[in-house]
């Protein structure tokens, strides 16, 4: 993966000048806010200036519980809602400016993100793989890579609807990795799926990492957060709470685990005890 | 604490109902507008005819006249009554300026119509609409001949002809009755004339129109009202995913479902009874009038309506019981709605028929389900119901509820429904066979009706020909492969050509002529409830059709051909589809409904249905297809020559088939037929 | 890495319109409600309906009428009239008796007692204790030399109103008879007792009739199933997509979000015109039947007008698109399938509507009505059948057409695209729209 041009020093971000060539923000968030209007709740701020930056070869984790504003949050970095407030880019593209060439260096997947069901896995890539403009020599080539790596072979030919969870899986992460991004979000990507699925959601996970992949996902399971994130960030009613990594977190509010660490995070927001 | 059953199903109802009250936007859509929409296109209908009406009478119309072929008097006469129907403008063509138009009328080929065309527009002018030309007639010495040319496919032109009209007719009275003076000193048959005068009552009147069209009404509203809350019910029930919980309530299926269906049949009343009211709110607020009422009073009396209305009361019951059968089935609301279409398109048809005033209520109808109550209520609005009738309707009616809420108590069996999703997969799975039997039978059928009714209508030989022997053959053998390729056998044995055995050959040349002397009974018997109409028995029939042919050559048309063929694609390909995942008795009946329907007659129906199913049953006892050909062959062979012999009147060389004792040689027949076929070898 | 180039907005639209056609067809019961339902349905109605006229027309020649012959005097009946009564006038090529012998069409003729009125002689009837042995009709003959004579029924009653048919019929019949034996009488030719013969020349060629006849109904024919062939593309591509799931993935195709509704709209367009095509050929094949028994009667033959069929080819396709547009742009506001049936039903109404005025004879296509929707399209139709040329008011309409269509792709682009709607939990409501429409308009 060559290294994108974009490498600015960002007003707010962390100051990385003393680490040896820092790899680029690949995204960014700044003061973003959404406020829907329900006509039986009135104005509902579902996200309150966030802020938040992931470099490229980095985990970032949003972590906190259902409602909180981690899938709002994560639709409109993907360009699916529009911020009410606030700005963020994706590989140095303005989500608001010029969603589309957002959308196109995204790889976005969430437990909502279906399959169409009457096509079949391998139409499906080559759907998507055309719509982003990949010739077809190519896009034939990438197919056939991804039906190989992922070792979709046996049912690469089949309606997706007669698909198993993690068969599903297999195609929906294909799907998302086809034109190579340098973004992933994943939205709860391990939710509903049992323990060997699971597991291998991680290990992709993993090794996009390792391929340099910038990587935002949003969970509520402790363990894989603590696991997979090279930072995370606590986000509860609508808010950031707190982010860095897991022992800059662990310091601020002197717990050992991550579960403590969130408690006391929304204590503290909540105005009851303080921290630390 | 556990509570009785009986107030279990009272709950489900409750919530149902108020589930569905609670759903506005679909309720509005579903119940309401329907209730409001159909009573407004029908009654939009006649104004809209008015206001066409009206239109037409406003318009100017051009009229170009040369009338100096008639009497002067009488010219003049006609001229006086052409401007009263104003707004009209009247030119004079000179005399002799239509001399030409003559030839070309007398001479009749294409080109002088053409000719004539151009002529008579170029006489009318541009804005012309008739041309009315007066000429001494060539038949009849002293009468005037009147010609109007006009152009039929333009509204005003008929607009003109049609005031062209009256005003002749008028004239042709007045010179009538001068004629009768003349000769006669009056009319010599005015005893004869007559005048008729209708004696129905005021109320029966106002009942006329509404009786035709309120079962139509009732029964579509009914449908699209109930339909909604049994989608509701159960088909979005699972689909919801809520329906696994209620079933593992400490409360009987069947007490869910009597809510459930409770629901279903409270909603259909309430549109059915919104839908009645809109209807005659529009009419009492003068939004629409009802054709044929006007001036009849305000309409038939509420009681009277009301007692009408009663005897829908079971056909709401009916209707619900069978929308919670077919939704029962259903998945997903869009998957009911699949089959909620056809229902709806199928009821409409029996209800239908009381728009026919010629169609009367006669115990045999009155059995047929939704055609009795529609006629039944017809009758009663214009009051004149008789009690027999009535019962046999309503009473019909009840029982086809009754079967039908017999079955809605077993929609709910936890294991169907909990096995649902992957049995009805797996059963498709299974039935591929007889299923896509089912759709070349089907395919059949129409291929028959609609290419082959184009083919023989072009030529009646030679389409009957490629009907027979194109179509189904080629149809049969596609058909025949599919199946021969899922079963991995080959396609004599897919299509049981196989050789018989003698006694079956035997029992079939038996049957034969007993058979074709039952239908006869069964035909001359289908007379007195179905009797034919004379356009059908005019002509000759068959004979004349194929007139020319010899005799060998009729059979060979007419008994050969079919025997083979049809029984090729019928009994061969798709019986052979069919038997192999469907109960024999079920493969029985489907052959009879699709060879009774390809013969596309009513009056034909139960004939070939019946042959069908003996056709049917003989190719699976004897598997093979020999018997069954032998015996169509045989059978129409009897029937074609007989009809034959009987209109030509010749000495019929099968006479001997009319005979009293020829059924009897149905039982050694069957008897033969019945024995076991060749082993399996 | 730098991604690949984008597709431009017209190829994936095209892309996005063959993947959405191509789903829809996949679905077994899709394709048999396009496909299979249009084709079956018209040869059963049409059979149907000749089974029902020929039924009807079976019963009404076998059913025997009776009726009452009375006045204020006792009548002698006159030679000949009851068995003139007893059957219909000869007609050629129309038996008189079933193949048994048994005359068809049968009026038993009974003379009764005297009575002093009508009135009084139809209230004696009704009163009468058997209400088999009463009369269906009433003939009350008015004495010698004067007239006419008056029947009397029951227009309410089937029987009556049959009776009353062939009775007058044949009276009519029994009277021609009798005056043209009186003119024999005098030596006269019974043809002068009708002073004028009318001859109508209709100078329309049998293929204009054709046209003319198709062109009543078939606007009205033609905008019914065109919306009806949309409805349920339109609910399966927008709202069904949210049923199954797939909306957000819809939402992060790398195109622009006008590409994925054309598409949308393309494939309803598409599914409708195979299902509107395939309506109209199985029409066209089995009302042949039915066409040429009407025909029979009224004298003329009618021929399928191929020409003028083929000229109102391109407007209904822009027709098709225009309600494909609508409807898909309105449907796209549904969550699920079951709600996109509810809102789209009333717009049906809102179409079909209107297409009934295709039917009033007395209305025109002008530069007026070339502007109001639905109604300009079927007098459109109705114009191009019959022939008639109006190219401003015909190219008004077209462009209308095109103007609604990109009405409805701009609202609904506008209002979905980049609002939660697009993976909202409910179907929007009236108030949220309007806001929503508000907001758009003021965001320009």
């Amino acid at each position: 993966m060559e290294s994108s041009p974009t490498t600015r020093a960002l007003p707010g971000a962390p100051d990385d000048s003393a680490a040896a060539t820092p790899a680029p923000v690949a995204i960014w968030a700044r003061a973003l806010c959404k406020t829907f209007q329900d006509p039986e709740r009135g104005r509902v701020e579902a996200v309150r200036e966030v802020e938040l930056h992931c470099r490229r070869g980095e985990i970032y984790g949003l972590l906190g519980p259902n409602g909180a504003g981690k899938t709002t949050t994560l639709r409109m970095l993907s360009t699916i809602l529009a911020p009410t407030s606030g700005t963020a880019e994706i590989d140095g593209v303005d989500v608001v400016e010029d969603p589309l060439e957002a959308r196109r260096r995204i790889g976005f997947l969430s437990t909502s993100t279906g399959l169409y069901p009457r096509l079949t896995a391998r139409e499906t890539l080559r759907y998507f793989g055309k719509l982003h403009g990949i010739g077809e020599g190519p896009l034939e080539a990438r197919v056939e890579e991804l039906v190989e790596a992922f070792d979709m072979g046996a049912f690469a030919d089949g309606r997706c609807e007669a698909f198993s969870t993690g068969q599903k899986q297999k195609v929906s992460i294909a799907r998302a990795v086809l034109h190579d991004p340098p973004v992933l979000i994943l939205d709860e990507p391990t939710t509903g799926l049992d323990i060997l699925a699971s597991s291998a959601m991680i290990d992709f996970i993993e090794s996009s990492r390792a391929r340099g992949t910038c990587i935002l996902f949003s969970t509520h399971i402790m363990s894989e957060a603590e696991r997979l994130c090279d930072r995370i960030g606590v986000i509860y009613g609508g808010r950031l709470l707190a982010e860095g990594t897991l022992a800059e977190l662990q310091e601020r509010t002197g717990e050992a685990w991550l579960d403590g660490v969130f408690k006391a995070l929304v204590r503290e927001a909540r105005g009851e005890e303080p921290a630390g | 604490m556990t509570r009785p059953p009986a107030r279990a199903w009272r709950e489900v109802l409750r919530v149902e109902l108020l589930s569905l009250l609670r759903d506005h936007r679909a309720l509005v859509a579903g119940l309401l507008l329907p209730a409001v929409l159909y009573p407004l296109i029908f009654l939009g209908q006649g104004w809209l005819e008015k206001i066409g009406e009206e239109t037409l009478e406003a318009k100017e119309v051009r009229v170009a006249l040369e009338l100096s072929g008639a009497p002067p008097e009488m010219a003049a006469r006609l001229v006086d009554l052409l401007e009263q129907r104003v707004p009209i403008v009247l030119d004079e063509l000179p005399a002799g300026s239509l001399e030409e138009l003559e030839s070309s009328i007398q001479e009749g080929t294409p080109a002088a119509a053409q000719r004539e065309r151009d002529l008579a527009v170029d006489r009318m002018g541009e804005d012309g609409h008739l041309l009315l030309q007066a000429l001494p007639d060539p038949d009849v010495l002293g009468r005037t001949r009147f010609r109007l040319f006009f152009d039929g496919a333009d509204d005003t032109c008929r607009e003109a002809r049609g005031r062209a009209m009256e005003s002749l007719r008028e004239l042709q009275d007045e010179l009538e009755g001068a004629v009768f003076s003349e000769h006669f000193g009056g009319d010599p048959a005015l005893r004869w004339t007559s005048e008729s005068v209708d004696l129905a009552s005021e109320e029966d009147l106002g009942g006329v129109w509404i009786g035709r069209i309120l079962p139509l009404i009732a029964v579509l509203v009914l449908l699209s009202g109930a339909s909604y809350a049994a989608l509701a019910a159960f088909a979005g029930e699972r689909e919801a995913g809520t329906l696994e919980t209620l079933l593992v309530q400490p409360v009987p299926g069947i007490a869910i479902v009597w809510g459930k269906f409770g629901a279903v049949f409270a909603t259909g009343l309430a549109t059915l009874g919104l839908n009645t009211l809109s209807l005659f709110a529009c009419v009492a607020l003068g939004l629409g009038s009802l054709p044929g009422a006007e001036g009849a009073g305000a309409g038939p009396g509420a009681l009277r309506i009301l007692g009408a209305g009663l005897l829908f009361l079971p056909v709401c019951l009916m209707l619900s019981a069978v929308l919670c059968l077919v939704c029962g089935k259903a998945r997903s609301f869009r998957e009911g709605q699949h089959y909620v279409m056809p229902l709806s398109l199928v009821a409409m048809i029996p209800a239908a028929l009381a728009l026919s005033p010629e169609v009367e209520l006669d115990p045999f109808l009155a059995c047929l389900p939704l055609a009795g109550p529609s006629l039944a209520f017809r009758q009663a609005m214009v009051g004149g119901l008789a009690p027999w009738p009535a019962v046999l309707a309503v009473g019909s009616t009840g029982i086809y509820a009754w079967l039908a809420l017999r079955k809605v108590g077993g929609l709910l069996d936890g294991e169907r429904v909990l096995a649902g999703e992957s049995s009805a997969a797996e059963d498709a799975q299974r039935q591929v066979q007889s299923r896509a039997a089912l759709g070349w039978g089907w395919a059949g059928v129409f291929a028959v009706y609609l290419v082959g009714g184009l083919l023989q209508s072009a030529h009646a030989l030679w389409g009957l020909v490629a009907t027979l022997w194109l179509i189904l053959p080629v149809m049969a053998f596609f058909s025949a492969r599919g199946t021969a390729r899922r079963a991995g056998e080959s396609l004599t044995r897919t299509l049981a050509l196989r050789l018989p055995t003698p006694w079956h050959l035997a029992g079939a040349l038996l049957a034969a002529p007993a058979l074709a002397r039952l239908a006869g009974v069964w035909i001359e018997w289908q007379q007195e409830v179905l009797p034919l109409p004379s356009s059908m028995t005019q002509g000759g029939g068959l004979p004349a059709l194929f007139g020319g042919l010899s005799g060998p050559a009729l059979f060979a048309l007419l008994a050969l051909s079919p025997g083979i063929c049809e029984e090729l694609f019928f009994r061969g390909a798709v019986l052979s589809g069919l038997r192999r995942d469907m109960p024999r008795w079920r493969c029985v009946l489907w052959s009879a409904l699709l060879f009774g329907a390809v013969h596309a007659s009513i009056y034909r129906f139960a004939p070939t249905a019946v042959l069908g199913a003996g056709l049917a049953a003989i190719t699976l006892r004897a598997r093979s297809l020999w018997p069954a050909i032998c015996l169509h062959v045989a059978y129409n062979g009897v029937v074609v020559l007989r009809g034959l012999a009987e209109t030509s009147g010749a000495d019929a060389p099968l006479a001997w088939t009319g005979e009293a004792w020829v059924p009897w040689l149905l039982l050694p027949g069957i008897a033969l037929l019945a024995l076991p076929g060749r082993r399996e070898g | 890495m730098e991604p690949p180039a984008p597709p431009g907005v017209w190829r994936a639209t095209w892309w996005v319109a063959r993947k959405e056609l191509a789903t829809s067809f996949r679905d077994r019961q899709t394709a048999i409600y396009a496909v299979v339902l249009p084709i079956a349905l018209y040869p059963v109605m049409f059979w149907l309906m000749i089974q029902g006229v020929l039924l009807v027309q079976g019963r009404r020649e076998h059913l025997a009428v009776e009726v009452g012959v009375t006045g204020v005097e006792r009548v002698e009946p006159p030679s000949g009239l009851a068995e003139a009564l007893l059957r219909p006038p000869r007609e050629e090529d129309t038996p008189a008796n079933t193949p048994e012998g048994e005359p068809l069409e049968r009026l038993e003729a009974t003379w009764l007692e005297p009575a002093p009125s009508l009135a009084e002689a139809w209230e004696r009837e009704l009163s009468a204790e058997e209400p088999e042995l009463r009369q269906d009709a009433l003939l009350f003959l008015a004495a010698e030399g004067e007239g006419p004579s008056r029947i009397a029924y029951d227009s309410t009653d089937t029987r009556s109103s049959l009776a009353e048919q062939r009775l007058r019929k044949r009276l009519e019949a029994f009277a021609e008879g009798r005056r043209e034996a009186a003119a024999e009488a005098r030596g006269l030719d019974p043809r002068r007792l009708e002073p004028l013969a009318i001859e109508r020349r209709n100078l329309a060629p049998d293929e204009e009739m054709g046209a003319y006849i198709l062109s009543i109904l078939f606007p009205l024919l033609l905008v019914v199933m065109t919306v009806m062939g949309a409805f349920h593309p339109a609910v399966d591509l927008t709202a069904g997509e949210r049923e199954r799931g797939t909306s957000e993935t819809t939402l992060i195709l790398p195109i622009p979000r006008v590409a994925v509704h054309q598409g949308k709209i393309l494939a309803v367009c598409a599914s409708a015109l195979l299902a509107t095509s395939l309506n109209l050929l199985a029409l066209g094949l089995s009302a042949g039947h039915l066409l040429e028994m009407i025909a029979q009667g009224k004298g003329f033959v009618i021929e399928l007008p191929v020409s003028a069929l083929l000229s109102i080819a391109p407007l209904a396709l822009l027709f098709t698109f225009s309600v494909s547009a609508i409807l898909t742009g309105v449907a796209a506001l549904a969550k699920s399938f079951k709600e996109g049936q509810a809102l789209l039903g009333p717009v049906q109404m809102i179409f079909i509507f209107p297409a009934m005025t295709s039917m009033l004879p007395g209305l025109e296509l002008s530069v007026g009505t070339a502007l109001v929707p639905v109604v300009n399209v079927v007098l459109a139709f109705r114009g191009m059948l019959r022939g008639d040329s109006l190219p401003l008011e015909y190219s008004l309409t077209a462009l209308s057409l095109l103007a609604y269509a990109v009405l409805a792709i701009l609202f609904a682009v506008r209002v979905l695209s980049r609002e939660s709607l697009g993976v909202a939990d409910e179907t929007i409501s009236f108030k949220r729209l309007v806001s929503l429409l508000r907001s758009a308009a003021s965001a320009r």
